[in-house]
């Protein structure tokens, strides 16, 4: 009888530290996926940041507006102190860390005594100017190191345990050029998102609260579906099917549609009341690129017209894996009205339309009477700052933040070799907005 | 006796000569720092620069006419007694300095940013979180579950930035269980670069859950506003 009980007893508990050590290793690894997940967050954080440090720099070399410039020191100094804040929650070891904390410790420092002075009403400086010119340089370095790092993160899946070791040397490269920066005189420190502007200037604003306000009858489900079809273009068409309603700030019928020239379908948005297109939403897989951005951007003006769009002049556009997106906006008198957004995906290989969204659109296109500009094209072109040097200029109706619109004098130009816009109010003459345009391989970006 | 005449008839000369020679550099010198000086009666280019920034910053309020009169003088004098410099009406060098305008001499070098700062990296993210979220839905699921991450960024509930949103405890089973590392499909990018452009079929969503699953009974309150695939959206 003893002789197997001691064994029963031995593979039992055996059985029970198995099943128990199996267990802490699953917390162990949940744990790891968790603390990875936060020095992730952190990292992004961090990046995004630095990013939007570097823009704001930009656009207060070129801003002349107390205003503005409050606002643009202020935002610098919030994303400074994010940054930090995300910085010293990484894995990486403090003595490489030291002196990027110091850059942005003193950056946010510096820019917190600016804003001071600019609420006393004094401006920035020749010398102050000069030192956020070296800031900003420092800011542009920091920012390409950070983006090399970011991608070797992306590319690798590196884990940011491994990250330690290597993100070690590549930090300490970078604090090594921040050293030399030299630092002046500086005296002694919460999150709005800048505006998401990914999909082309002022797409967001419109949106926030407003409620699309459409006009006809009702229409069906079937009448939707025909609607649809006919939008895409009758000759594409090989199958229709209703889909999901949806609900929200409109009410449609949903339409899925599956065509001859490609394999994945569309799904097309038809409100109910008016029976208008809201959105057109598909996958095309990569395109050859056969077509030229200028052909894209007049083909995008062919679609829209023959869809009942006409008066759309293209602003900006994306391209990417032989597809472009471009902006439209709609264009009366030599007045573009930004508000007016339609976005329209199209195949850079043979011309179709691949996607359209146009809710900005139908939430802010109406008859507008406005009243004329008291200020004429040379009073505003003299309230851009000396420092740009515009290339042209146009009237144009922007979107305000709180949901109002505003007409103001666009003034294009550049600055140091990058692109800027400056919008001047066409009544006050204040410094409505400005934005910074960068060209890259894939379009405009808008920031 | 004439050789002593001559010579200091030549000492006398040059030393005339040098003293009126040092006396014109003087007089050129002030006269260039008075020629870049601003005061009343200037013109030009640099007087503009100056009313338009007194302007902007509430010292000036008479037109941006490029003329210095009696307006844009009494503007300066009161710039310079609240800066601390010498009340002469007179834009100098320090004056200059102080409103922010060169009157002359070279900007320090301006670097242009490289590749634009951008956005690429949040599209990555957003297209990792939808290869771990949604793989195997269509299309459209794909940009709906992208487009709920951008919802909740601009909603004052949820975390200010896409990061922010992704990564918060508890909200995406596909960081909880470590999915969202994996390397997502090029189907994904596409749909992370659809929401990014503002495509947001879901019309403001800011959750989605599988009905077949969820277990939360409060999520089932939420009004809904659109179905695709496995996916309830719901705001």
């Amino acid at each position: 009888m003893v002789r197997w009980i001691l064994p029963a007893i031995l593979a039992v508990a055996l059985i029970i530290t198995g099943i128990w050590g199996y267990s802490q290793y699953r917390l162990s690894r949940q744990y790891g996926v968790y603390m990875d997940n936060l020095y992730q967050k952190s990292f992004y954080e961090m990046v995004g940041s630095v990013g939007n440090i570097e823009t704001q720099l930009s656009k207060l070399m070129i801003s002349d507006d107390q205003g503005q410039n409050i606002m643009m020191l202020s935002e610098i100094w919030r994303h400074a102190d994010n940054a930090q804040t995300n910085l010293g929650q990484l894995p990486l070891s403090h003595l490489s860390l030291e002196r990027i904390q110091k850059f942005l410790n003193q950056l946010g420092d510096y820019c917190y005594y600016l804003i001071k002075k600019a609420g006393e009403g004094k401006p920035l400086t020749v010398e102050e100017m000069d030192n956020l010119r070296q800031l900003h340089n420092s800011c542009v370095r920091l920012n390409n190191d950070l983006r090399v790092l970011e991608n070797r993160i992306n590319e690798g899946g590196v884990k940011f345990e491994e990250i330690h070791l290597k993100g070690n040397r590549q930090a300490d490269e970078v604090s090594e050029d921040i050293i030399t920066r030299q630092f002046t005189k500086i005296e002694q420190v919460g999150m709005e998102y800048p505006r998401l502007i990914y999909d082309g200037p002022f797409s967001e604003t419109v949106l926030q609260g407003k409620k699309v306000s459409l006009t006809g009858k009702a229409v069906t489900q079937a009448e939707a579906n025909q609607i649809a079809v006919s939008f895409v273009g009758k000759d594409r068409v090989k199958e229709v099917k209703s889909s999901s309603e949806g609900k929200g700030d409109i009410e449609t019928w949903g339409v899925y549609i599956e065509t001859r020239d490609q394999e994945s379908p569309i799904y097309v948005s038809v409100s109910k009341k008016g029976g208008k297109v809201i959105n057109m939403v598909g996958d095309a897989g990569k395109q050859k690129a056969r077509m030229s951005i200028e052909d894209a951007r007049k083909q995008g003006q062919k679609l829209l017209e023959e869809r009942g769009f006409p008066g759309m002049t293209p602003t900006y556009q994306q391209y990417y894996d032989g597809i472009a997106v471009i902006n439209y906006a709609y264009e009366e008198d030599g007045i573009i009205f930004y508000p007016d957004l339609i976005k329209v995906k199209l195949s850079l290989e043979d011309g179709r339309l691949l996607g359209f969204e146009a809710m900005n659109y139908w939430i802010a296109h109406k008859e507008r009477k406005l009243d004329e500009p008291k200020l004429s094209l040379e009073e505003a072109e003299k309230l851009v700052s000396g420092e740009m040097n515009i290339k042209s200029s146009r009237l144009a109706v922007i979107p305000t933040d709180s949901g109002g619109e505003r007409l103001c004098y666009e003034f294009r130009g550049t600055f140091g070799n990058e692109n800027f816009i400056v919008y001047i109010d066409a009544y006050t003459g204040e410094e409505a907005d400005i934005l910074k345009i960068i060209d890259t391989e894939n379009g405009n970006l808008v920031l | 006796m004439r050789n002593k005449k001559i010579r200091l008839m030549i000492v006398v000369v040059l030393t005339a000569f040098i003293c009126s020679g040092m006396i014109l550099h003087d007089y050129l010198e002030k006269r260039k720092m008075i020629e870049t000086a601003l005061y009343w009666g200037s013109t030009g280019e640099k007087v503009m620069e100056v009313q338009r920034k007194l302007k902007q910053w509430g010292y000036y309020d008479g037109e941006v006419d490029g003329i210095y009169g009696s307006k844009t003088f009494e503007a300066v004098k009161n710039f310079q007694r609240k800066h601390g410099l010498k009340v002469d009406g007179i834009v100098g060098e320090q004056t200059a300095a102080a409103i922010g305008i060169r009157l002359d001499g070279q900007a320090a070098a301006y670097q242009p940013s490289r590749d634009g700062g951008g956005n690429r990296g949040d599209i990555y993210l957003l297209a990792r979180l939808v290869h771990g979220e949604a793989r195997g839905e269509p299309y459209i699921g794909k940009v709906a579950v992208a487009a709920v991450v951008l919802n909740r960024v601009k909603d004052p509930r949820f975390p200010n930035t896409i990061a922010g949103v992704i990564y918060q405890p508890l909200a995406f089973t596909a960081v909880s269980d470590g999915q969202i590392n994996l390397t997502p499909d090029e189907e994904s990018l596409r749909a992370a670069r659809d929401a990014m452009n503002g495509w947001d079929p879901t019309y403001g969503a800011l959750y989605y859950y599988n009905p077949a699953i969820a277990t939360s009974k409060w999520i089932y309150s939420r009004p809904v506003h659109l179905r695709i695939g496995k996916h309830v959206f719901a705001k």
